[in-house]
């Protein structure tokens, strides 16, 4: 008999109740108990799946990733039966097991033994066909001691083990598993990967969610890729990870870059003395540029405005990364003297020779300082390029090092 | 000074205010002595034992005389599969379980994520929970209501947030758990094995809130089976399998035992058994490291280094680096000349890693030796000079100043 | 400062406990509200309907059926607070495990708060009552400030009992499931629905220590009779409930250490 899974426009909606607000008379008392809301009527509308067909046969080893909430779940959901399509087709051959929820097939207060014995008769077996195997299962299960434990006592990683455990053995004809498998440490993921195989090799199907893109490339013969609830992606696990993967870091970043760049504002403590604006540029070009090379020679120039600059000051640059990292700090004072006196519009402009940052995206901040404490601020983003990266790494900094390698002399006498 | 001998731990950043007062011993916030911790399984007969005889049952021995510190501003990386204690041992800690015998001593207000399970009703609301679950951790009314609104931006729920949690799908309640436990500016953390559990863009959000809170002093224990966590999080690591302590010492060095990694060793050449295990260097001086090979063959070997530092939450960041290029092929013992020049970084201690290789089939790189923080054999670049606060120095110089009005 | 173990943040604690448990019993459902005062309510509604209008019973002495239900509800109220905070300090940890294995407290708290919410019932029945003697022409009176001391001990008692309770069924999980009827059994016995002269003589003597009985005496006196209650039976009650709470929470404490491979 051969197994198949076959979904045409399958699609989900869901329901989604939004709260309401208590009634005037009994918010005071019903707040003291810790209650702000009320479940409610409203209802709006969520499509869990839109659309979705693919077809699986036997043998394939078939992995679903996606965002929370793309879906990944519900069509588990529905190929299992446990809830059914608002509309589109579904057809399934062959018996199917599911481990969709963690524990909810475990019996707390029995040993992880008498559990795997449990559910082998609950699956149908007979005793005797359980104890040429229990055995086996428990040297694949590899809990130690705590297989004869009461699995209350078993962490979420244990509890996984056993549950996949007694799956495997049962040799479902078509298995799903939500998610389970990320709770597992790097032995029994290999142990997983194995055993998936096996079954496979037999003609079996499994589908599984995870998040782990890792072990989905190593446990899987395809990938499904769901977004919002639609299917963008069907085919090779490698490839479609590492689109899935920079899809997500570039969105990531994306968000950071913007963040980054917009965060803060210019400010000055009085509107005499305020930092003008901060700019940077290169020795080749004129005026200010937001992009520089790695390795030329930069400038940063910092445009003051003051009407009379008496006392204790002093101007401070920072530079820090996208990340974080403060890169350099640096100021007037330490190398120049005192700042003031100064009046009128003066511009300092300091020199970075070579520019030694590697590429990526930094902010450099214009701190104008009176007697230690800071009075205004300015600030400015650029970005560094290179022309190719480096092998090995994305070093911080691009530092033109020479490497020479000569003879040893020979030994002291 | 070739021969000094290296401190025990790996290296330390040049990070503002870690290097402050480098005469004092940072003191342990979290800190247990042969800790031992047995589970009682007791049924009906077994308890008027307990009752009336005093101990005299048997148990099963979750943890065995484990010893464990953990200094302010740091993370411990406890490695172990699953069964091995980890959770056993993060919960003695918290409180949660008391100990069978041993001390524990925890000096601060503990955020623990013991699990991404919710404890509690799932008829609450999001909203509810979170408020719960704050009050129940000792927070007033009022910090509860500013925290809300983070909470709920954190966890990207919507309008969710005001939904029952029995209508959240995993990943929602996972997101929800997490902001909330995390919510509270606690000092000491201890969290077990939650990182990796969620999507690649709310694990990315896990761990620049663990930056921020580190970032903010906060010292901790990470209980994982997954490696790479604690490679970015733990300069220190140790291991428990079936209750005990079996390995314990800096992080690449526990990781690469742990994962049972061989070194490279090749035949065709190596660093010199002088190599020092030390370099000093001034800051912002040229600087030229002499680095010392043995050449066994007449074909190309290939050299590389780079200088790193560890940075809590992120991991190894290289900050130097020399791609591979030819130094020798024929037989011989060499010296390798290294030239930085006016070098760019802040007084400090650095690791230097070191590369010898040869070309393999299509153009890649086979290892021939290492000196690496992934083996835990890299060497050390000691840095002198006056303390900054950032852990790069650009060559800025003020060029001087104009009058434009 | 510590009393019995307990400190200024344990006391906060127990008022998070509470407020908890009275949000998820009463305000977790629609109905949950209402329930809470329609269920007392209907209790004692259908005892009223039964033993003044189909049994037609009468106090020795007295002429009307209002009285005698007066004199019923009476001690009615007390009970259902007692059985309400056996049965959920009985449940308080084995139906808590989620904050016990996750959260660093002194799990006495939970029984402790169970037995608490007993209140509610108590403060639902008082109000009947009050309703019902008004009804009756009785005016209100100072005098009816003295069920107080006796409501603290009730408190007091239950929860040294409910602690033992909840720590016996972590392990032995049937209790919560007997208790029911366990209840039912002393409700018949003891002097509520009918009164102590309508026992046997022979047990008259041994059911006056009956701590129900005393208990229910000692709201009955203030409300029906004015009088403050025999100084005897509060220091008899005085004594039981300080030996019940102390012996309780040594009791949950000697067996706390265990709950961990049980919850």
């Amino acid at each position: 008999m051969s197994y198949r899974i076959r979904v045409e426009g399958l699609t989900k909606r869901y329901e989604l109740a939004t709260s309401r607000p208590l009634p005037r008379f009994a918010r005071p008392l019903l707040h003291l108990l810790g209650v702000r809301h009320q479940a409610a009527r409203d209802v709006d509308h969520k499509m869990a799946l839109d659309d979705v067909s693919f077809s699986v046969t036997e043998g394939e080893r078939v992995g679903i990733i996606g965002e929370n909430g793309a879906g990944k779940s519900t069509l588990l959901h529905l190929l299992a039966g446990v809830a059914a399509p608002t509309s589109g087709s579904l057809e399934v051959d062959g018996r199917v097991h599911a481990a969709l929820t963690l524990g909810l097939a475990l019996r707390e207060d029995l040993t992880g033994r008498e559990n795997l014995y449990l559910d082998a008769e609950v699956q149908g077996r007979t005793r005797t066909e359980t104890e040429g195997v229990i055995d086996r299962m428990i040297g694949f299960a590899d809990l130690g001691d705590f297989i004869d434990q009461p699995v209350r006592t078993y962490s979420s990683g244990m509890k996984a083990r056993l549950v996949f455990t007694s799956l495997v053995f049962v040799e479902p004809e078509i298995l799903l598993i939500d998610e389970m498998l990320s709770v597992g440490d790097y032995w029994f993921s290999q142990k997983a990967t194995h055993a998936v195989r096996e079954l496979c090799s037999k003609g079996r199907i499994v589908m599984l969610v995870s998040h782990n893109l890792e072990s989905m490339v190593s446990m899987c013969s395809r990938c499904l890729w769901l977004d919002g609830g639609r299917l963008v992606a069907d085919g090779d696990p490698a490839e479609i990870t590492a689109a899935y993967r920079e899809r997500v870091r570039q969105r990531d970043e994306t968000e950071t870059t913007a963040k980054f760049s917009t965060q803060g504002q210019d400010w000055a403590l009085s509107s005499a003395v305020r930092i003008k604006r901060v700019t940077v540029g290169s020795n080749g070009r004129p005026g200010p540029a937001s992009v520089l090379s790695v390795g030329e020679n930069a400038w940063i120039s910092v445009e003051l405005s003051a009407d009379q600059l008496r006392g204790d000051h002093d101007l401070r640059l920072c530079i820090e990364r996208l990340d974080g990292l403060r890169v350099t700090e640096n100021r007037w004072s330490e190398s120049s003297g005192a700042l003031s006196p100064l009046a009128g519009q003066v511009e300092m402009v300091a020199e970075v020779a070579p520019m030694i940052l590697g590429p990526g995206l930094y902010r450099v901040q214009a701190e104008l300082l009176n007697a230690g404490t800071t009075v205004a601020t300015a600030r400015t983003v650029f970005k560094v390029v290179a022309e190719r990266n480096l092998v090995g790494g994305q070093p911080v900094l691009r530092v033109p090092i020479e490497v020479s390698c000569r003879p040893r002399v020979a030994a002291e006498r | 000074m070739p021969g000094s001998s290296r401190t025990g731990g790996l290296l330390a950043t040049a990070v503002a205010g870690a290097a402050g007062d480098e005469g004092a011993v940072a003191r342990s916030v979290i800190e247990c002595r042969d800790l031992s911790k047995t589970f009682v399984v007791l049924d009906g007969q077994s308890i008027w034992r307990v009752i009336f005889g005093g101990d005299s049952v048997k148990g099963f021995p979750a943890l065995r005389n484990v010893t464990v510190q953990v200094r302010q501003g740091e993370f411990l990386g406890v490695l172990g599969r699953n069964g091995a204690g980890k959770s056993t041992l993060l919960r003695t800690l918290g409180g949660v379980y008391a100990p069978t015998s041993g001390t524990v001593r925890v000096a601060g207000l503990v955020s623990a994520i013991y699990e991404l399970g919710m404890a509690g009703n799932e008829l609450l609301t999001g909203h509810d929970f979170a408020s719960r679950w704050l009050s129940l951790h000792g927070t007033g009314g009022r910090q509860i209501n500013r925290l809300l609104s983070e909470i709920a931006e954190f966890a990207e729920l919507g309008a969710y947030f005001d939904n029952p949690i029995y209508t959240y799908s995993a990943g929602m309640k996972a997101r929800l758990f997490f902001s909330v436990a995390t919510s509270l500016p606690g000092q000491i953390y201890l969290i077990d094995e939650v990182l990796s559990v969620g999507d690649e863009h709310f694990q990315t959000k896990c761990w620049r809130r663990l930056r921020e809170r580190l970032a903010a002093g906060a010292s901790g224990i990470l209980a994982t089976h997954d490696w790479t966590a604690v490679l970015k999080l733990c300069r220190e690591a140790c291991v428990l399998e079936r209750g005990r302590i079996v390995d314990r010492g800096s992080s690449p060095a526990v990781v690469q035992r742990y994962l049972g990694l061989p070194q490279p060793r090749g035949d065709s050449a190596a660093f010199s058994p002088h190599l020092p295990s030390v370099y000093c260097a001034l800051t912002e001086e040229d600087t030229t490291l002499s680095i010392p090979i043995d050449v066994k063959v007449t074909s190309p070997i290939w050299f590389a280094c780079s200088v790193e530092s560890f940075r809590q939450g992120i991991g190894w960041s290289h900050l130097l680096q020399v791609e591979p290029r030819p130094v020798a092929s024929t037989p011989g013992l060499y010296d390798i000349q290294v030239a930085i020049p006016t070098l760019p970084l802040s007084p400090g201690e650095y690791s230097l890693n070191l590369f010898l290789s040869e070309r393999g089939p299509e153009g890649t790189f086979v290892s021939v030796d290492v000196r690496s923080w992934a083996y835990g054999n890299d060497v050390a670049l000691a840095v002198a000079g006056e303390p900054r606060e950032s852990v790069t120095i650009l060559p800025l110089r003020w060029r001087g100043r104009r009058s434009l009005s | 400062m510590q009393i019995l173990g307990f400190d200024r943040a344990d006391a906060r604690r127990l008022v998070n406990f509470l407020k908890m448990g009275l949000r998820d019993r009463f305000l977790g459902s629609t109905l949950g509200l209402v329930w809470a005062i329609a269920n007392p309510l209907l209790m004692m509604g259908i005892f009223t309907f039964v033993f003044a209008f189909v049994f037609r019973s009468r106090l020795p002495g007295a002429e009307t059926s209002l009285s005698f239900v007066i004199w019923l509800i009476s001690g009615y109220g007390p009970w259902l607070a007692i059985s309400d905070s056996l049965a959920t300090s009985t449940g308080a940890v084995t139906g808590n495990s989620g904050l016990v294995k996750n959260l660093a407290f002194k799990t006495e708290l939970l029984p402790i708060a169970g037995s608490l919410m007993g209140l509610v019932p108590l403060a639902v029945s008082t109000c009947y009552l009050v309703a019902l003697l008004v009804l009756s022409g009785t005016r209100p009176s100072l005098s009816w400030l003295a069920i107080l001391p006796v409501l603290v001990l009730q408190f007091v008692f239950i929860t040294g009992i409910g602690l033992c309770l909840a720590a016996v069924n972590v392990f032995v999980r049937d209790t919560a499931m007997v208790l029911p009827n366990v209840l039912m059994i002393l409700l018949f016995s003891s002097p509520i629905f009918y009164p102590l002269s309508e026992f046997p003589k022979a047990v008259q003597g041994v059911l006056q220590f009956h701590p129900f009985h005393v208990i229910a005496e000692g709201y009955r006196q203030p409300l029906l009779y004015r009088a403050w209650p025999a100084p005897w039976s509060l220091a008899y009650l005085a004594v039981l409930s300080a030996l019940a709470l102390f012996g309780g929470l040594v009791f949950f404490r000697k067996l706390k250490g265990y709950f961990d491979a049980r919850i």
